[in-house]
Parts: structure tokens; C-alpha cells; sequence
């Protein structure tokens, strides 16, 4: 029985040690190698501006260090938003030479607070954070202060007045970006009206999660300002599953016959394809018109009878903004010696052409949204004519013709 | 005679064999987590068991260690509490709420609101027949919806008053966690509750026959888990500078997970000690923090976990199946 | 000249060790045709362990088996009963949920089928004829086997057993757990057996029962061969003293002939019923006396004592107990007037198994041993030490898990939790039920004991020699009422005691 139990135990540290291998990246090993990669990629790669020193220094050869950061995000399993921000900086640690540490699953404050502890004592340069607890934010600062680590944020503002106050003057603090959506609010109901709905419905989700918030404020503000009727708010809480959104747009449709459009503030994991179905089954095509923010799983039916007129996505980008800033920052080369706070697009997707598009070059096979050499356009170590103002244009220009006009398509 | 020769050598092999299950029963949860730390610390180099490491680790612990003090009674009965996380973030926002106009209300409440919760899952069980498992988790649910629905309906988040911040100290935690360990093992090894407790799982019947007031020693566990879990909540509160829908989220899992890789049997029983609670907490925190350490992706991490988990229960079951009739 | 009846089956050298334990030592065995061979010993004698390599189900490491005339080695019980060798068990073998009839034919479909599918009607028009051939003639073999009782289950089992027509059958303590009725089917098919010239390998703890149906009978101790009485030899005593291998006392029950015991009333039960069970049952227990309460399995007194402890609450009546005649309600009602109660049902309701020895008889003495909330490790293992030494209960540890000991061991751990608080009102089920003779002795002495204490005892029990031998009163019940009573100084007779039972 002792045996049994040192059995188990070798074969689990066996198993870790080789996971660990595969998954760490460059070892002790492999680094006089990268180094004449590295040299190769300096010369080979536009500006190969800073000198580049023939030494076989381990620690730091040339301008580009190799890097450690910390990924701190709700999961990197879902197979949706997650999975792709993990593929897609996997792809540009690649090409920039940093070593990743994905720590996903923490949805409250203390889990959080866990993972970046333990990322500090693992020794990394920095980390790329999305909070799920605003006012946890300063906590996170204050102790990236104190280990001498950087701190960058995604998809996520600091929105708590004295929170923001404290993180704004902190150190490790380099920025963060995250989603328009006020504006993403108002770019749907424009659509929704260019579709030719004048009574809309809004399905909105519970007060206090500040993305469907913010959201929702931008929505209603575009509504305001056009002067649209609204039908109905209905408001569900925010684990709603796919019944849940069928059962409203039911009751909606049948209290208010006139209701030509449908808003919806969030609406993954089915939520959407619910409404769509519902439209679908009381013969409303054509009739009836859908925007919403998050995508459809099922994009054949939503486009193809014309139904859904713009979804949300592409926001994987922010992750990679956010990283950029927080790269600059450790190669010594920071973009600005204040805070960076940015906005960042959405893609829509708005019929069966743009959506199969989406599907081809967002998909996670090829996370090429930008290439390599735009990449380290984005880097001053690699670009030293890189300012702030010539990253927030490129940021600002992301979207959907963006990428395919870059990709060539 | 050649009789009586054969009996006295197959009892002193008895004896023997005896002797050698017991120090290994002892022994096994300490064996685990050395195992495991000195595997770790030579793949880290040494990083793992570092001072500023092992504090981090140290203080990562506390919460579960002192929720798990008072889970080690329940379970003690073979009742699995589902219920704890909903209860923590149910216990966290009341006293929030209440604790806005005065922080020193704080404490008291959570340890209130946990003692009622317990309580609850406690009557389900006695007087609905219904067992814990199933009672837990609907006082789960419905803690943790109460909660939400209450926090999501208020305009502003729920934060932690300043005057508490101050004890967001790595003292504190490892402070609070030291003395319920202390009390925790008093009142397991030299009192009724715990070995009343721990008769209870092992046979309730027995209990019963034995004219043994047995729901008085049930319920007086289920307080004692509510008192350790309203400070385990407060400490929750504490380390994350307030509370939100999510708080707590996964609690009772990982508990679960952490008896069980602490050598406690989930039906509870003889061997389940205090010891064995806090080593699965001490096993888990280190763990989690090993991993990242050495540079796991979150996904292989999960696979790594359910592997110790599994090497933890068919240890655990060899020994509960040694002890078939004979 | 002696009758040259055909041997059925020959074993010789048979050896069987478990990890360290010799169970099966060199040992031989001989049976022929139409003998009725009891096989008796101790717990850890070794009976069980061969008769199970002989009905196949266990493995021998070593030795020879000859069945009828050819070398047997059979690889499982199947291949056993295939050859012609059927074993039944003292636990249940037939399996909820299934009808009567899917029990007998169980992994015998074939004899019922018709082309590959299972005839219904067959089954049941064959177990029909298999149960009335055995006398068990209200079992309907269409119900569902979970509607009858454990005694209806063990002559289903039986049915499935016979109807294979095996040349032996072997009958490892089927008796103990039935009624008179039940046993009487059994020693009926014994005859049936006998009269074929077929072959019974009978092993019980009941010598009498074995004196009355066997022919001969075998001892083992310490999984070796001893001895074997046939015929007259074939006496109590004799077989006593074999098994436990060394002079026994020169009395077993009590030797006095007197009913003693105080005037007071220690206890009494007033017009307790309880549904159909129990019948406005009343009597009283004098301090220091020895109550035996007897009668059929189901004539309510097993209810009887789970009510007196206040396990079970009557529908009406009163139980009191004690100088201030306190009313028992619930068990720690009982407990606190300084009763203790023995269940029958010791492995599941007496004894946690798995925890120690000392766990065990200490759970109920925790106020005692209570020192501002404290119990110290050493004030417990002094109390448990105590019992140990005063009920001589054989032991590596008191740390050991009781479900090492041995049956007569555990039952005085549960006799020790009640003598660690004192109890002087004493309710015993059954109390050696199972037990081998040498810790059947020793629980009577104790009583003995108790009694000159001056504590006062209630024994229920189905054992109508224990109840003979030492109770200062027998009260007989009969479906759920008291049909006798009868004193000690009158001559407690069995005939009398049956009498009053059926």
C-alpha cells in the first residue's frame, strides 16, 4: 500500500516534470540558440535599429530581452474568447520571445489575488490581467509595486472613482484597454434602424456587471438621441441560459405585436441563437430583425434568413493591445511615462460573406490579425520611430476592413 | 502442545501486522505532503520552498484552513457540506451591508448569519431525513442567489470599510488560522463533540443503541462549522477588499478536495482528524502555487490536480476495505 | 461386518494459509453414502475455510479431493455444483429484485428455455414442484423475492441448491438464523438426502441440533483434525471439550437451582403495545434477578426490548425504570437510569466496527470521565483498561479496530461499554448468538457475576438451553403477548417452554 502510494506520487512528478518541459518554453538550454535567432530576426526584420551585440550572454543579448508574463484571464478553456486570446499571444510570444504563463478558472477577488501572488513569486517581468473585481485593482497594484512588477489590463477599465485615483499613481501600473462599448451600443442600434426597425426590445442583463452597463448606456443613449421607441426592457440576470432568453422574446413578441427589432446587451452561450430560433419558428423573417453584442453559434441561420444584422467580436485584439503597451514597458522602452487608457474596437459581423470571413482569419488556427512584422512595429525595441500617438492609431484603426485590407484580402 | 503453538504464532503475527498498519495509518498524510514538497522543490530549484514563498503559500491557506476546522466535524458524521461557499458569500454580504455604518459589526454578523445557514442544512438532515449532500447544496443555491440578487440590485459595489483595511496582514491570517487549528484539535481529540462526532460517521446506529443524545452532538458540529466559517468569511472579506456575486465561488469543491488529499475518508468515521484537514490545506495551497511556479498551463493543472486526487482516494480506500469482516 | 456404503467424497492433506493465518491444516476428511456428517469447532477452527475448498468456491493451496470416485479440483463454486456439490451459506444468497422463480433458476436458464428464449411459464410450474418438494408450499414463485422474510429466502435458497439433484449438500450454519419451522424443512431434506443414500456435510453451532440429525460428527481446533464421534459417542459435553481442547469448568450454566433476586422492582413495563407486534405486554425485573424472556423468532420479543430501551416508541403503554421509576422515552433515557442494552444485531447496531477497541466502550462514559470539559487520554485508557481486565476480552491493542477480534470478544466489547457506565439494568438480545463455546462460557459466568453484583438482567433469546440454564424466570411470549411464565425452582423443562411457544 506504501508502495502504491510512492508509485502514484513518481508517476504525478514524472508527468509535471514533463509538462512542464513542454509547456515552459525555453529552458536554460535552449537559449544560445535563441540568441542567434534573435540576431537572425534583428537583421532579417525591418530596423533592425538597435545595435545588435554579438555577445552569448545569457541573460540579456542585444535590445529585445527575454520575457515572463503572467496571464491572468476568467479561463483559457472556453473555447470562445479565452481559448483565442491564449492562442493568439502564445502565437506573438513566438515572435517576440516571451514565455507565457497562462493561469485561468479565478472568477472572484481572493482567486485572483492568489494567482497573482503566486505569478510574483515565479518571477515574472509582468502581468496581463483582466479583472473580474473593479475595486480589487488597487490591491493588485500595490503589490506588483512592491515586487517591482508591471501591471497591464484588459478588457477592463478601472471605473471606481478612488480605486482609479490610487492605481493611476502607482508604478507598475502601465495601462489598460478595453472595449468601446458605449459606442459598440450605439454602432448596433444604428444598425438595427438601418435595417428598418422603429419598435425595438431590448434584452438587457442585471445592473453591476460594468461591461453589459456600459453597454447598455451606450444604447440607450443612441436611442435617445434618435428618438426610437422602445417596446420593452427586459432584464435577466447575467448566467441566463438559452431558455431563459426564449421565454422573454416570447413574451415580448406576444405583449407587443409590434416589435420589430431586437437588442440584445449580451448573449453567448446560445442566448442569441434562442432569439433567432424563436423569430425563425413564428414566421417573422423579414419582419423581425436582431443586433446584438457576442456572437451566434449558429451563423448559417442567422445570416442566411437575414435575421441577425450585426453581432460583436474580434475583441481578442484587446488582449493583444493591452500586452503591447505592457511590452514596451518591460523592454525599458515604454510607450508613455503616464498610464495608458485606451478603447478598443469591436469586429461586426453583419451578414453570411463577413462571417464566413470571420470565421476563416479570426479563427484560432490562424491568430494572424496582424503579422509579424506589424507586431514588432508595434514594439520600440524593434521600431524605434514608435510613439504613443502611432500605437493609438493603430489601435484606433482596428476592425473588420482593417484586417482583411492588412491581410491582403 | 502443538496446538497451542500455531495459535501463538499466528497471533503474534497478528500483533505485528497490527502494529505496522497503525504507524503507517499515522504516518501516510505527512509522507504525502513531504513527497510532494521535495518533488516540487527540486523541479523549481529550490524556488518552491523559499521563505518568501512558503509565507505566500503559508497565508494562501488560511482561509480554507480555518473553514476546514470546523468542516472536519460535519464530515467527521460522513455529512458532505456543499453549502460552504454560498454561505460565505451570503455571510460576506449581509455583513457588508449592515457593516456600512459600522465596521465592527462585521464579525459578529458573519459568524450570525454562517451559525443560521449550518443550522439550516442542519435541520434539513434531522428532520427532513434528507441527506447532507443534497441539503447542502440547495442552501448553496439559495444562499448564493439571495446574495447575488441583492447585490446586483444595489447601485454600488460592496467594499470593505477602511477601518478594516488595516488588517489585511499576513500576521492576521496566519494568526486566526493558528488558534482555530488550536481549538479546533482540543475539542476534536479531548472532548464529546469531536469523538461523538466521529462515532456518528463511523456507525450511527451503534450511536443511536448506545443511548448517546445524538442530534444534540450533530448540531452542535454544524455550530461550530457555522463559527469557523463566518471567520473564515471574514477573512474572505478582508483579503478581498470587498464582496461581490462571485465570491466564494467553488468553496465547498475545493474543500472537498482538500479532505481528500489530507487522508480523510468523506464518510467520515475514526480517522478522520484535525491533522489531516490542516496537512490537505498546507498539500493544496502548495499546489496551487507549485504549479504556476514551475510553469503549468492552467488546463494541465486541472488534469494534475484530478491525478492527486485520485492517488489520494485509492490510498484511502485500501485502508477503509482492510477492514472487511473476517 | 460393516455396511460398505460407497464413499461420496475423500479429502486428504487439504492446507489453506491467508497472509500469515494457518486457517487449514493437513486436514482429512471421509464421507459415504447416506451419512450425515456434522462438522464442528470454534471460531477459527477452520470448518468454514474447507468446507468452502470442497464446495469449490475456495482455492486449496494443497492436498487432495476424490468425489465419488474421481479426483475433484473444482476451479469455483459452479464448477462444484456442476459436479454435484451444493453449498449454502449462513448469509442471504438470493438477489432483490428478482421474482422467486429467477431466483431458483438463476445461471440455469437453459432447463427452462425453449430455442435460446426463457420460458416464463416453465420457471414457474418447475419451481412450483422444486418448492413442494421441499415443503415450502406458500411461496409463490411468480412474486418477487423481496416480499418474504429471511427464513422464506433461505428455503428458496435451498429450492435452488436441491434442484440440481446434487449427490452432497453442505450446510454451513444455515440453521442458526431460522425459526424451528424452518429448521424442520431443513432436517426434513437431511432425511430426504439420507434416504437417497446421498450425502450431508452439516456445520452448526447447535450441538444439540447436531446430536439429534447427525450420524457422526468431526471436530476441528486450529484448523487440524481432532476427532470424530459417531453414533452414541456423540455426546454434548464430549463434543464441547473437543472443540476447545482443555478441561472445561465443571458447569457451564448455573448450577443453583433457585429462582433468586431482590424484592425490588427495578424496572417495569406496563400494557406496552405497539401495532401488531406487541400485545399489552407487562412484567417486572427484580434487582439481581436473571429475566429470560423466550419464544418463536417473530413472537414480538425482539420489539419487546427495543421498546424497554426506548428505541422504539410504543403506541401505548408505559416503560418506567429505576427508584424513582423514571418513564423511558427515549435511549438516553435508559442510559441516564443506568441501563444498557445489547442489540442482536451487534456488527450493525452494537459495535462501530471500524473504529478501536476503546472508542468503542468508552462512548458512553464521557460525562463520567468529563474534567471541565476535557477528557484526558489517560482517564480514558484507565476506564477501558478496567473492562478489559474485568470481561478478559482478548486483544493485541485497545487501539486495535474491533473487527479484529473474534465474535465473542466483540460482544463483550459491547458488554464493556455498559459496564464502563455502570449500568446495573442489563438488556441482553441474543447475546451469544454465534459465539463459540469457550466465550459462550465466559459470557455465562459473567452474568454470573453481574447477578451477584446485585445487577439485574433481561435476557431475550431463541437458545432454549441458555434460557434453561440460567434464568431465574422464563417469560414465554407468544404473538406478541405473554403466553407463560415460569420460575426456576419449578423446573424450567423444554418441553414446557415449547408448549407455551407455539
Amino acid at each position: 500500500m506504501k508502495k502504491k502510494f510512492l508509485a502514484t506520487l513518481t508517476a504525478t512528478a514524472m508527468l509535471v516534470s514533463m509538462l512542464a518541459g513542454c509547456s515552459s518554453g525555453a529552458s536554460e538550454t535552449e537559449t544560445p540558440t535563441q540568441i542567434t535567432e534573435k540576431t537572425e530576426q534583428q537583421t532579417v526584420g525591418e530596423n533592425a535599429g538597435a545595435a545588435v551585440e554579438e555577445n552569448t550572454d545569457i541573460e540579456v543579448s542585444g535590445e529585445a530581452k527575454k520575457l515572463d508574463v503572467g496571464v491572468v484571464i476568467w479561463s483559457v478553456d472556453d473555447g470562445g474568447l479565452g481559448f483565442s486570446v491564449k492562442k493568439q499571444l502564445e502565437h506573438v510570444g513566438e515572435i517576440l520571445n516571451v514565455n507565457f504563463i497562462f493561469k485561468g478558472g479565478s472568477v472572484d477577488a481572493e482567486s485572483q489575488i492568489k494567482d497573482v501572488e503566486n505569478l510574483i513569486a515565479a518571477g515574472v517581468d509582468g502581468i496581463l490581467l483582466c479583472p473580474m473585481v473593479d475595486t480589487t485593482i488597487d490591491k493588485f497594484t500595490s503589490m506588483c509595486d512592491a515586487a517591482g512588477v508591471k501591471l497591464s489590463l484588459m478588457f477592463r477599465s478601472v471605473m471606481d472613482e478612488d480605486v482609479r485615483n490610487i492605481v493611476l499613481a502607482s508604478e507598475s501600473f502601465v495601462g489598460d484597454v478595453c472595449e468601446a462599448e458605449e459606442d459598440a451600443g450605439a454602432d448596433l442600434v444604428d444598425a438595427l434602424v438601418e435595417a428598418g426597425a422603429q419598435n425595438l426590445a431590448l434584452m438587457y442583463c442585471e445592473p453591476g456587471n460594468s461591461v453589459t452597463d456600459r453597454r447598455q448606456a451606450g444604447i440607450n443613449a443612441r436611442i435617445e438621441e434618435l428618438g426610437i421607441n422602445v417596446v420593452s426592457t427586459y432584464t435577466m440576470p447575467a448566467g441566463t441560459l438559452s431558455a431563459g432568453f426564449t421565454e422573454g422574446a416570447n413574451s415580448i413578441l406576444t405583449t407587443y405585436p409590434e416589435c420589430d427589432g431586437f437588442l440584445l446587451s449580451f448573449g453567448s452561450d446560445g442566448g442569441i441563437d434562442a432569439v433567432i430560433q424563436l423569430v425563425l419558428s413564428k414566421n417573422l423573417l423579414g419582419k423581425v430583425h436582431v443586433a446584438s453584442f457576442d456572437t451566434v453559434q449558429d451563423t448559417k441561420t442567422a445570416f442566411e434568413n437575414e435575421i441577425l444584422v450585426a453581432e460583436t467580436c474580434g475583441s481578442q485584439a484587446d488582449a493583444l493591445f493591452a500586452f503591447m503597451m505592457l511590452y514596451n514597458e518591460l523592454q525599458g522602452t515604454p510607450l508613455s511615462d503616464k498610464p495608458i487608457e485606451l478603447l478598443s474596437n469591436y469586429v461586426y459581423v453583419k451578414n453570411t460573406e463577413q462571417a464566413a470571413k470571420y470565421d476563416e482569419y479570426w479563427s484560432y488556427e490562424n491568430y494572424q490579425l496582424y503579422s509579424e512584422e506589424e507586431i514588432k512595429n508595434m514594439a520600440k525595441v524593434y521600431n524605434s520611430d514608435l510613439t504613443l500617438e502611432k500605437f493609438k492609431e493603430i489601435v484606433a484603426a482596428y476592425g473588420y476592413e482593417d484586417v482583411l485590407n492588412r491581410l491582403g484580402l | 502442545m502443538n496446538e497451542n503453538k500455531n495459535t501463538m504464532e499466528v497471533k503474534s503475527i497478528k500483533m505485528k501486522e497490527f502494529r505496522h498498519n497503525e504507524m503507517i495509518q499515522k504516518l501516510l498524510p505527512f509522507l504525502g505532503l513531504i513527497i510532494v514538497v521535495t518533488i516540487f522543490s527540486v523541479i523549481t530549484k529550490g524556488q518552491a520552498i523559499a521563505l518568501s514563498n512558503i509565507t505566500i503559500v503559508l497565508v494562501q491557506s488560511c482561509i480554507y484552513m480555518v473553514a476546514a476546522m470546523g468542516v472536519t466535524f460535519t464530515i467527521s458524521q460522513g455529512n458532505m457540506d456543499m453549502s460552504l461557499g454560498g454561505i460565505i458569500v451570503a455571510s460576506c454580504m449581509a455583513a457588508g451591508i449592515l457593516g456600512e455604518s459600522s465596521p465592527w459589526v462585521i464579525l459578529p454578523i458573519c459568524i450570525i448569519v454562517s451559525i443560521i445557514c449550518e443550522l439550516i442544512v442542519a435541520v434539513i438532515h434531522i428532520y427532513l431525513n434528507i441527506p447532507t449532500i443534497i441539503g447542502s447544496f440547495i442552501v448553496m443555491y439559495l444562499a448564493r442567489g439571495i446574495a447575488s440578487t441583492i447585490m446586483l440590485n444595489r447601485s454600488a459595489n460592496i467594499v470593505l470599510p477602511n477601518a478594516l483595511k488595516t488588517l489585511d496582514h499576513n500576521y492576521f491570517y496566519c494568526f486566526i488560522a493558528m488558534m482555530a487549528i488550536i481549538v479546533s484539535y482540543i475539542l476534536s481529540e479531548y472532548t464529546q463533540l469531536g469523538k461523538i462526532n466521529r462515532a456518528i460517521g463511523a456507525n450511527q446506529s451503534a450511536v443511536e443503541t448506545s443511548g448517546v443524545p445524538m442530534n444534540k452532538y450533530k448540531i452542535l458540529a454544524f455550530i461550530y462549522s457555522g463559527i469557523t466559517l463566518g471567520i473564515a468569511s471574514f477573512m474572505m472579506f478582508i483579503r478581498s477588499v470587498g464582496v461581490t456575486a462571485k465570491t466564494g465561488m467553488g468553496f465547498e469543491t475545493n474543500t472537498i478536495l482538500i479532505l481528500v488529499i489530507g487522508g480523510i475518508s468523506l464518510t467520515g468515521g475514526s480517522n478522520v482528524r484535525v491533522i489531516k484537514a490542516v496537512i490537505g490545506c498546507l498539500l493544496f495551497a502548495f499546489l496551487d502555487n507549485a504549479l504556476i511556479l514551475v510553469g503549468v498551463n492552467s488546463t494541465e493543472v486541472g488534469l494534475i490536480k484530478g491525478i492527486i486526487f485520485l492517488a489520494a482516494v485509492a490510498v484511502g480506500f485500501d485502508r477503509k476495505s482492510m477492514t472487511h469482516i473476517v | 461386518m460393516k455396511d460398505e456404503k460407497e464413499v461420496i467424497v475423500s479429502v486428504k492433506g487439504m492446507n489453506k494459509t491467508f497472509v500469515s493465518t494457518r486457517a487449514v491444516v493437513d486436514m482429512h476428511l471421509e464421507i459415504r453414502q447416506g451419512e450425515v456428517r456434522g462438522l464442528i469447532g470454534e471460531n477459527g477452527s477452520g470448518k468454514s475455510t474447507l468446507s468452502s475448498m470442497i464446495a469449490g468456491s475456495l482455492n486449496p493451496d494443497s492436498g487432495e479431493m476424490w468425489f465419488l470416485g474421481k479426483i475433484y479440483s473444482p476451479k469455483s463454486s459452479v464448477e462444484g455444483q456442476n459436479a454435484g456439490i451444493a453449498m449454502m451459506i449462513q448469509e442471504a444468497g438470493t438477489i432483490n429484485g428478482l421474482s422467486v422463480a429467477e431466483n431458483i433458476f438463476m445461471g440455469n436458464h437453459g432447463e427452462v428455455s425453449t430455442a435460446g428464449f426463457v420460458s416464463k411459464r416453465k420457471m414457474i410450474n418447475q419451481s412450483r414442484k422444486i418448492l413442494e418438494l421441499i415443503g415450502a408450499t406458500e411461496v409463490m414463485p411468480e412474486k418477487i423475492i423481496d416480499e418474504y422474510s429471511f427464513e422464506d429466502r433461505k428455503l428458496i435458497e435451498i429450492a435452488k441448491a436441491l434442484h440440481g439433484n446434487p449427490e452432497m449438500l453442505i450446510l454451513d450454519e444455515t440453521t442458526t438464523a431460522l425459526s424451528q419451522r424452518g429448521r424442520d424443512i431443513i432436517y426434513k431434506i437431511i432425511e430426504k438426502m439420507k434416504t437417497e443414500r446421498k450425502a450431508v456435510l452439516f456445520i452448526s453451532h447447535d450441538l444439540e441440533e447436531l446430536r439429534k440429525v447427525c450420524d457422526s460428527v468431526t471436530i476441528m481446533r486450529d484448523g487440524e483434525y481432532v476427532s470424530t464421534l459417531k453414533g452414541k459417542d456423540i455426546r454434548i459435553d464430549t463434543m464441547r471439550q473437543l472443540m476447545v481442547g482443555r478441561e472445561l469448568k465443571e458447569h457451564y450454566y448455573r448450577t443453583d437451582q433457585k429462582a433468586q433476586y431482590g424484592d425490588e422492582v427495578v424496572l417495569s413495563v406496563e400494557n406496552v403495545s405497539l401495532d401488531s407486534r406487541l400485545q399489552e405486554v407487562s412484567l417486572e425485573l427484580h434487582k439481581g434477578e436473571i429475566l429470560g424472556i423466550g419464544g418463536l423468532t417473530n413472537c414480538g420479543m425482539h420489539d419487546l426490548g427495543k421498546v424497554i430501551y426506548g428505541l422504539t416508541k410504543p403506541d401505548s403503554g408505559e416503560v418506567r425504570a429505576g427508584k424513582k421509576r423514571k418513564l423511558i422515552k427515549h435511549a438516553y433515557d435508559a442510559t441516564a437510569c443506568n441501563m444498557g442494552y445489547i442489540p442482536k444485531d451487534r456488527e450493525k447496531e452494537g459495535l462501530m466496527t471500524t473504529s478501536s477497541v476503546s472508542d468503542n466502550i468508552v462512548i458512553m462514559s464521557y460525562e463520567k470521565l468529563k474534567r471541565k470539559m476535557l477528557i484526558s487520554r489517560k482517564s480514558e485508557r484507565g476506564l477501558v483498561n478496567e473492562q478489559v481486565k474485568k470481561l478478559r476480552i482478548k486483544l493485541a491493542s485497545i487501539n486495535q479496530a474491533v473487527v479484529y477480534l473474534s465474535g465473542g470478544n466483540k460482544q463483550k466489547v459491547v458488554i464493556g461499554k455498559w459496564t464502563a457506565n455502570d449500568a446495573q439494568i442489563i438488556l441482553m438480545d441474543c447475546p451469544t448468538r454465534g459465539i463459540d463455546i469457550g466465550a459462550k462460557s465466559a459470557i455465562y459466568d459473567l452474568m454470573e457475576e453481574f447477578k451477584k453484583e446485585g445487577r439485574s438482567m433481561i435476557m431475550i433469546s431463541e437458545e432454549l438451553s441458555e434460557l434453561i440454564g440460567m434464568a431465574d424466570r422464563v417469560i414465554i411470549m407468544k404473538d406478541g403477548r405473554i403466553s407463560a411464565t415460569l420460575m426456576r425452582d419449578e423446573g424450567l423443562e423444554e418441553q414446557k417452554l415449547i408448549k407455551s411457544m407455539i
